[in-house]
């Protein structure tokens, strides 16, 4: 059976470069596989518990103003250090605040935190890990090794250095932890990209002549989306973690913002007298960043198989 | 091997030089006036010219990191900006040794328990060892160390009352007597590094005793303890060397946080300190000596795994 | 079972367990082997012969079972040992050889005590004497200084090294019973030769008995007395080897047979007969005969029934309802109707003379190893391509034959503008292409086109068929609506239906896989196809199938081939004119009749005599090659070829590099070699028919 013939031959147009057509369809096959994973992890009874955890924090944060009877930053100094009770589910501060207001309020701030640095590490960290990655060569030894330094450090001893340098705010700690944070998304990407960038389908694209940038983008981006799914919900859980601890340090968001950290660091001293101060807002860092973890264990399971 | 060691060397020591200044440039370019931030906003002019020229600021950043530099070459490591009249030499040589005997403390601790733990429940996979130790570590590591910190002491000084709250050492008394001040702080440092190694060193088991060199062991007819000893561990443990020393960073961050949390003279609770205070000659001092330590014991776990991988050595 | 009968494995069903329900994959199996004989298992991938080997071992992977059956070793049930028995049996009675050597191998432990282990263990031997032992075993397996070997690691020796300890590990107890799972398929053919001659002569030593897995019919041939052919998890036809080639009773061997590019077969004389259909799933195995969907004699009873394996006189077995009609045929002749006839063979184009499409002139391709730079020596300059000059002719296929580390892949590379030549011209169709791709015209990216050797990693695993056509197809200026037609007629002239338009590669076979590349690769109409190797993956029957299309496509297009392999039946197959390579340049060259014939060069007559090939009727030189093949480092002074030549003159060939010999005074067959011409003719061919007698 011979070739079919086109009528007209036209002469080559332009290389052209990835199409709109391309990045929809894309889109609409992402949220397919979004349903998807969601309907495999299910599967898995600690990826079940933690969907549901992290969804209800999730609730929270969004109809916080909603739920919290009382305004978080109100002083009420005729209720100083109340326990728990049914006026106050979680008891109060130092200063008569409510605290069940204050973490409701205050998981707001910390998805917002978590959200918008993760998002930041991740598309510096893309760009870094494919650009370094499918250079080669010296560019590549040389990112890596200032990666390497930047990975390697102690990150919290960096991240104190520099707010403390900047000043601590909410833009400080997102920049911070985005710093901190691309390099191992960089990692992950540059090891995609080195491991195809030796396979048959890149050499065949490079054959026919394609640029560097579509061959980056178009063939082999798509597949670093599965290990950095994988490794972007690992971040979202220490940037929750890292910003808890910044917060604890004082280096965080700054009041009247409602933080969690800072909440654990203001009930240290009254650990003895009233530790509820203490207990509720450690409960509620602990099951976000327990459940995000044990989720992204599962998440990781799924991508290789094992789930 | 020698010429590894000394090449190694030579590196840190420009590492060392490369990394003090980029700490005088971050310390030092401070937006923002220094004297000011120092003194507060109620002063009079005069006074924060004196404290300028005090701290060398009409000096240009040149000079005033040779004097720095300088100064630490020759053992002088200044005094505090905050603190009248202490030297910075005799604050971190008290703290250094608290700070240093924690890390040692959580070091010996941690690093047995979490290859013990990787290797049970990577031998035992999919059985109860397994689950146990999967889910602890999995805990382990999500927990920052001031939530695992005020948990234990939340249980074990003010439920239980059996350990203090707040580790306050006496700097007369030695160190080893007061050692019941510092279970909770150990512990709770090394918890969440615990947890990382225990799981890397869990899967690296498991991936050796998948392997084919691990089925032809079996199928020689070698007796199930040899096969685990000399084909699977021999393989699997070896990285471990690499992932801990990957990994000492994190026990720097860790330190900070639970000397803040146990209120431990350290160098951790001082570089906050310092940072609250914007006394820079202690930030700068602190964050070199630990930048020195870091490069070091990353030599010495290079060191090591060379000596234990066939690969490198041959 | 007889008194001989060192194994017997009687109406074996293993299933495995999985998510799509339970898959039997060994059916009804049955397999006697007597001492001291060698018995092969030939299959090809998916028809169940290494869980069958893992199977009598007793190692079975934990979701598969025995389900049914005995496996007697000496009389005694195995599936009924514990596995204390079991590894008391482990290398002492029943040894195993696999297919990977250094994945066999323990990287941390000294490769003596990696054989020492064993007499430790089973006779409780003395560190001393288990090493020692063990360095004997060695130097008797020609390990040159086998003390010091003894005292390395697994990644400090080659890959034929490699499996010689392995094949030590294997006999140092004298077993009674060995399995070898494709020992040497991932060995160099001269290598390959190597071992097998040498695990003939341990056997004949040792008395031992062996079962030996293979896909490889030739390298059956060369070392089992019986031999069973496994399709489906079950074997079809059993017999002695020369019996079974020489007339095959089952319609699979003789499909199998049919397939397979002999070195004297020639394209223009016989076609490729490739099987047709690909094997049935696991789990959709069908209910009567596995192999009737695809049998050309199959009749209505082949599909409900399945043949039991019937007797047909002294040792031979056949799995089928039609022997007599299959008998009937002699020898490998075409017969029904279903089957296609040869006319092709005539079709086939001839090179066209006159100025050839593409010049290499003097071309070198040298990488500078850096990361030698921190290690003794220096940085070491790896010559991959050395001084290489080629032609080929408009509308033919040049073959280019070598071994791994040859340098063909780097070369084929330099010509796709992956690499750039360090020196040399390139000159395609009278324009110079001596640079990487970026820098050529664009023109030229739709004129050269290439095939590569890994259906696994030649699509792009996040795009459909039908993406990663279209995108080749569309930068030829088509439009969509046109570009969607060519996709489609593309996919037909591959054999392949549309309904693949939205298939990942995942979902496809590696010879579907390999029809979409070279769909790809035609998308552009290009002049010169550059093909690595493209069926080196890929089972002997779709082979047969990738080769017919590459032929039939180049009939079609006027394609003109450069067609690179280690295989050289098949590249003697295919060709027209053949290159021999060797540690980087080109040591024959000519019209394939010339080069496959005397006079050769010694290592084209090496590599011809280290062939595994399953004819009976011819007689086959033996040349060895000692040692193995230099590091492409340090390539030798004089003639590259001189450490291992068999014909070596002398101090000559050390010191001076080797004069250029051309043949019958006709520029179009060369040989670099010392020795004069007039004694290399008088050489005898390495394949002489004999008599039917």
């Amino acid at each position: 059976m011979a070739i079919a013939e086109p009528e007209r031959i036209r002469t080559s147009p332009k290389n052209e470069g990835p199409g709109i057509g391309q990045l929809v369809g894309s889109l609409a096959e992402a949220l397919k596989t979004f349903a998807e994973t969601i309907r495999r992890l299910c599967a898995s009874k600690s990826a079940l518990i933690s969907m549901i955890i992290l969804l209800f924090w999730l609730l929270m944060s969004i109809v916080g103003p909603l739920v919290a009877p009382y305004n978080p930053n109100a002083h009420n100094l005729g209720d100083r250090f109340k326990g728990p009770s049914l006026h106050h589910l979680c008891g109060t501060d130092r200063y008569g605040r409510d605290e069940f207001s204050r973490i409701v309020m205050g998981s707001r701030t910390v998805f917002l935190l978590a959200a918008s640095s993760t998002l930041v590490s991740l598309v510096i960290g893309t760009f870094v890990g494919l650009g370094s990655g499918y250079a080669g060569g010296a560019v590549d030894e040389i990112v890596m090794r200032f990666t390497d330094v930047l990975m390697s450090f102690p990150s919290l001893l960096f991240a104190m250095l520099m707010l403390g340098i900047m000043g601590p705010s909410f833009v400080g700690v997102v920049i911070v932890i985005a710093v901190v944070f691309f390099p191992r998304i960089a990692r992950v990407v540059r090891s995609v990209v080195l491991d195809l960038k030796t396979k048959e389908f890149v050499e065949a694209a490079k054959v026919r002549g394609e640029n560097d940038f579509y061959i980056m983008f178009v063939e082999i981006f798509p597949n670093t989306l599965g290990p950095l799914g994988v490794e972007a919900a690992v971040r979202f859980g220490y940037a929750i973690f890292t910003s808890a601890s910044l917060g604890f340090l004082g280096l965080g968001v700054q009041p009247p913002t409602p933080d969690w950290g800072l909440m654990m660091s203001d009930a240290q001293a009254y650990i003895t007298t009233a530790p509820w101060m203490a207990v509720f807002p450690a409960v509620a860092i602990a099951t976000l960043t327990v459940s995000v973890n044990f989720l992204s264990d599962a998440i990781r399971k799924l991508e290789s198989g094992d789930l | 091997m020698t010429r590894f060691v000394l090449k190694r060397l030579g590196l840190i020591v420009v590492s060392l030089f490369i990394a003090s200044i980029i700490i005088f440039l971050i310390t030092e370019i401070i937006p923002g006036d220094v004297a000011q931030m120092i003194l507060g906003q109620n002063v009079t002019p005069d006074a924060l010219a004196a404290l300028r020229v005090r701290l060398g600021l009409m000096n240009p950043p040149a000079i005033r990191y040779l004097h720095w530099i300088g100064g630490v070459l020759q053992g002088n490591l200044g005094d505090s900006l905050s603190m009248q009249g202490v030297s910075i030499a005799s604050l971190i040589s008290r703290r250094g040794l608290n700070s240093l005997f924690l890390a040692a403390a959580s070091t010996v601790l941690l690093v047995p328990l979490s290859l013990l733990m990787g290797v049970i429940a990577g031998l035992r996979e999919e059985k109860w060892p397994d689950t146990a130790v999967s889910t602890l570590s999995l805990v382990a590591i999500s927990l920052p160390e001031f939530i695992s910190g005020t948990f234990l002491m939340l249980i074990f000084s003010v439920w239980l009352k059996v350990l203090p709250a707040a580790s306050s050492i006496n700097s007369e008394v030695s160190l080893f007597r007061q050692l019941h001040l510092l279970v909770l702080p150990v512990v709770t440092v090394s918890l969440v590094l615990l947890g990382y190694v225990a799981r890397m060193v869990r899967s690296s088991v498991i991936e050796a005793s998948r392997s084919n060199y691990a089925r032809s062991a079996i199928l020689k007819g070698l007796p199930p303890l040899l096969v685990n000893t000399r084909h699977i561990l021999r393989n699997a443990l070896l990285p471990s060397v690499t992932i801990i020393a990957m990994n000492i960073g994190w026990l720097f961050g860790g330190i900070i946080i639970v000397e803040t949390v146990f209120g431990f003279p350290g160098l951790g609770s001082l570089v906050l300190f310092a940072i609250q205070q914007r006394d820079l000659p202690i930030i700068e001092d602190v964050v070199l000596l630990m930048a020195a330590a870091y490069l070091v014991l990353n030599l010495l776990a290079d060191i090591v795994y060379a000596l234990l991988n066939p690969r490198i050595r041959y | 079972m007889g008194a001989d009968d060192i194994l017997d494995v009687q109406d074996l069903d293993v299933c495995y367990t999985t998510r799509f329900g339970t898959l039997r994959a060994i059916h009804d199996l049955s397999l006697t082997l007597r001492r001291s004989e060698t018995y092969g298992v030939v299959g090809e991938s998916g028809c169940g012969k290494s869980t069958l080997a893992f199977a009598i071992m007793g190692y079975l992977e934990r979701n598969a079972t025995v389900t049914r059956g005995r496996i007697l070793f000496n009389g005694e049930d195995l599936l009924k040992k514990s596995r204390a028995e079991m590894r008391a049996l482990w290398g002492k009675k029943i040894a195993m050889i696999y297919q990977d050597p250094t994945a066999a191998l323990n990287p941390s432990l000294k490769i003596g005590m990696q054989i020492a282990e064993i007499l430790q263990v089973h006779e409780g031997a003395s560190r001393r004497a288990a090493h020692a032992q063990a360095v004997a075993m060695l130097g008797r397996l020609q390990i040159a200084d086998p003390e010091m070997i003894a005292d390395r690691y697994p990644h400090q020796l080659s890959g034929g090294m490699r499996q010689r300890v392995c094949i030590a590990m294997a006999f140092i107890m004298k077993p009674d019973l060995l399995i070898l799972d494709e020992p040497t398929t991932n060995l160099d053919v001269t290598t390959e030769a190597n071992i097998l001659d040498m695990l003939n002569d341990l056997k004949s030593d040792f008395s031992a008995s062996t079962l030996y897995i293979t896909h490889d019919l030739g390298v059956v041939y060369k070392i089992s007395d019986r031999v069973g052919v496994m399709y489906g998890g079950r074997f079809v036809e059993e017999g002695y080897i020369a019996d079974i080639i020489c007339s095959p009773k089952h319609p699979y061997t003789r499909g199998l047979l049919r397939c397979i590019p002999e070195v004297l077969l020639d394209k223009s004389k016989r076609r490729l007969t490739p099987i047709t259909g690909a094997v049935a799933e696991l789990d959709a195995m069908p209910q009567g005969c596995a192999f009737s969907p695809r049998c050309a004699f199959r009749e209505s009873r082949c599909a409900q029934d399945d043949p039991s394996n019937r007797l047909y006189g002294g040792e031979r077995r056949v799995r089928c309802h039609n022997v007599s009609e299959v008998d009937a045929l002699r020898g490998l002749a075409p017969s029904c109707a279903d089957e296609p006839s040869q006319p092709e063979c005539a079709d086939l184009r001839a090179p066209v003379s006159g100025s050839p499409l593409l010049v290499l002139d003097h071309v070198h391709k040298q990488f500078g190893d850096l990361t030698s730079m921190f290690s003794r020596g220096g940085v070491a300059r790896v010559r991959a391509v050395d001084d290489v000059s080629l032609r080929i002719l408009r509308q033919s296929t040049l073959g280019l034959v070598g071994e791994s580390g040859c340098g063909k892949s780097t070369l084929l590379r330099v010509v796709a503008g992956l690499e750039a030549a360090t020196d040399g011209k390139i000159v395609f169709d009278d324009q110079d292409i001596s640079m990487p791709i970026e820098k050529r015209k664009r023109e030229m990216a739709k004129r050269i086109q290439v095939v590569f050797q890994d259906p696994k990693s030649t699509l792009n695993p996040r795009k459909t068929i039908g993406q990663a056509l279209m995108r080749p197809i569309r930068l030829t200026g088509l439009s969509p609506r046109e570009a969607d037609a060519r996709t489609r007629s593309l996919l037909q002239s591959v054999n392949l239906g549309c309904e693949f338009l939205d298939r990942y590669p995942d979902q496809l076979s590696g010879g579907q896989k390999q029809r979409v590349a070279i769909a790809r690769a035609f998308s552009s109409k290009p002049d010169l196809i550059l093909c690595d190797e493209p069926t080196s993956s890929l089972d002997v029957s779709i082979q047969a199938s990738i080769i017919n299309l590459l032929l039939d496509l180049q009939r079609q297009e006027g394609t003109t081939y450069l067609f690179i392999s280690h295989a050289l039946g098949v590249v003697s197959y295919l060709c027209d004119t053949m290159a021999v390579m060797y540690l980087g340049s080109i040591v024959e060259y000519g019209p394939k009749n010339k080069v496959l014939s005397p006079p050769y060069h010694p290592y084209t007559e090496a590599l011809l005599s280290s062939l595994s090939v399953p004819r009976p009727n011819a007689a086959q030189k033996r040349i060895r090659l000692a040692g193995a093949v230099p590091s492409a480092r340090e390539i030798p002074s004089g003639c590259r070829f001189h450490t291992r030549c068999p014909r070596k003159v002398g101090r000559i060939c050390e010191t001076e590099r080797p004069p250029r010999i051309t043949t019958d005074g006709d520029a179009d067959h060369y040989i670099d070699c010392h020795i004069p011409l007039e004694e290399l003719s008088r050489v005898q061919p390495v394949f002489t028919e004999l008599d039917q007698s």
